[in-house]
């Protein structure tokens, strides 16, 4: 049986791929943020499973990023934190996508 | 890793998280109980629950939410494409006023008091479990949500079952209709929502420090 050659250049997108999404937590964040308008962090840490400050760690990366922007606001007396994709995460998440399908795609089993 | 991301199941479930806690069961049943209730004494006074319910629900079901959901599971706005679109709103009530015509002019083929007749007694009540089956299928086709096609399948039956048995006809026919699935929805309403309860505790309101989220780690 022969096993067919992969060259670098069917890898490259895999060393190209973007980082900040490429890291379990914050790709659970950003896939739940991509199929919603936006979401408060209470339904992030209850989708998730992550903790506050985990939560709040990976945000602070995704942020910095300018993957979501992020808006806080009172509800009554009571802090909410809405947080929501920006176009520039929204583009950034559909190109990791198609860049992990492609190489997936390329892959034989 | 990404292999398994299935953006439509995700998409699936969050929906699904939305409308878990039993509410929307709630208020639709007691509408329902009212609604049957009124039917049994006047036509004319079902007129004022339904102005209620449009104007008021909304408000009155998201103060709720605000007091016993959004603590519990947090708050999402759901894209909008995926809200009610008052062309379909308006596509369905045409649809429905359609279906009521023209059962009208089938039923006139059969001479105007007998059709009348059956007209009343089997297409009306048809029609309006038709018309209320509508709001449920479309819950379960754009949300996901499965309760909603079992509840369209409910209307759709008991407004064909209840005049073909006799246990009602007409305008009595609806009011039982209303009765029927009023109760199955408060019933099931109530216990989704204390499971609900049960399931979530209200988390935690911010940050475990102060500032936490603003820090670059």
């Amino acid at each position: 049986m022969t096993t067919p050659k992969i060259g670098s250049e069917d890898l490259q997108p895999l060393a190209d791929i973007d980082r900040i999404i490429h890291e379990p937590a914050r790709l659970m964040i950003l896939a739940l943020l991509y199929v919603v308008e936006s979401g408060d962090f209470t339904f992030l840490m209850r989708q998730t499973g992550l903790t506050w400050g985990n939560l709040s760690s990976h945000m602070s990366k995704l942020e910095a990023a300018g993957y979501i922007e992020v808006e806080k606001e009172f509800v009554g007396r009571k802090p909410r934190t809405m947080l929501r994709l920006t176009d520039e995460g929204r583009a950034a998440f559909h190109e990791y996508l198609q860049s992990m399908k492609q190489v997936f795609d390329g892959l034989t089993d | 890793m990404s292999q398994n991301l299935d953006l439509k199941e995700i998409e699936r479930r969050v929906y699904q998280s939305v409308f878990q806690d039993g509410l929307m069961e709630i208020f639709l049943g007691g509408f329902l109980l009212v609604v049957s209730a009124l039917f049994a004494i006047s036509m004319k006074l079902i007129l004022l629950p339904s102005l209620l319910v449009i104007f008021l629900g909304n408000p009155l079901l998201e103060r709720l939410k605000k007091r016993y959901i959004y603590p519990r599971i947090g708050y999402v706005k759901l894209r909008p494409e995926k809200e009610a679109d008052p062309k379909g709103i308006a596509v369905a009530a045409i649809v429905f006023v359609v279906i009521l015509l023209g059962s009208g002019i089938f039923s006139l083929t059969m001479g105007k008091d007998r059709g009348w007749a059956f007209w009343f007694k089997y297409f009306l009540p048809g029609s309006t479990g038709f018309m209320l089956a509508i709001g449920p299928f479309w819950l379960g086709e754009t949300y996901g949500v499965r309760r909603g096609y079992v509840f369209a399948v409910l209307f759709l039956l008991s407004g064909i079952v209840i005049p073909v048995l006799g246990i009602a006809s007409g305008y009595e026919a609806i009011g039982f209709e209303c009765l029927l699935v009023g109760v199955i929805s408060l019933i099931s309403g109530v216990v989704m929502f204390t499971r609900f309860l049960r399931k979530y505790p209200i988390a935690a309101e911010g940050p475990p420090s102060k500032g936490a989220f603003d820090d670059n780690p």
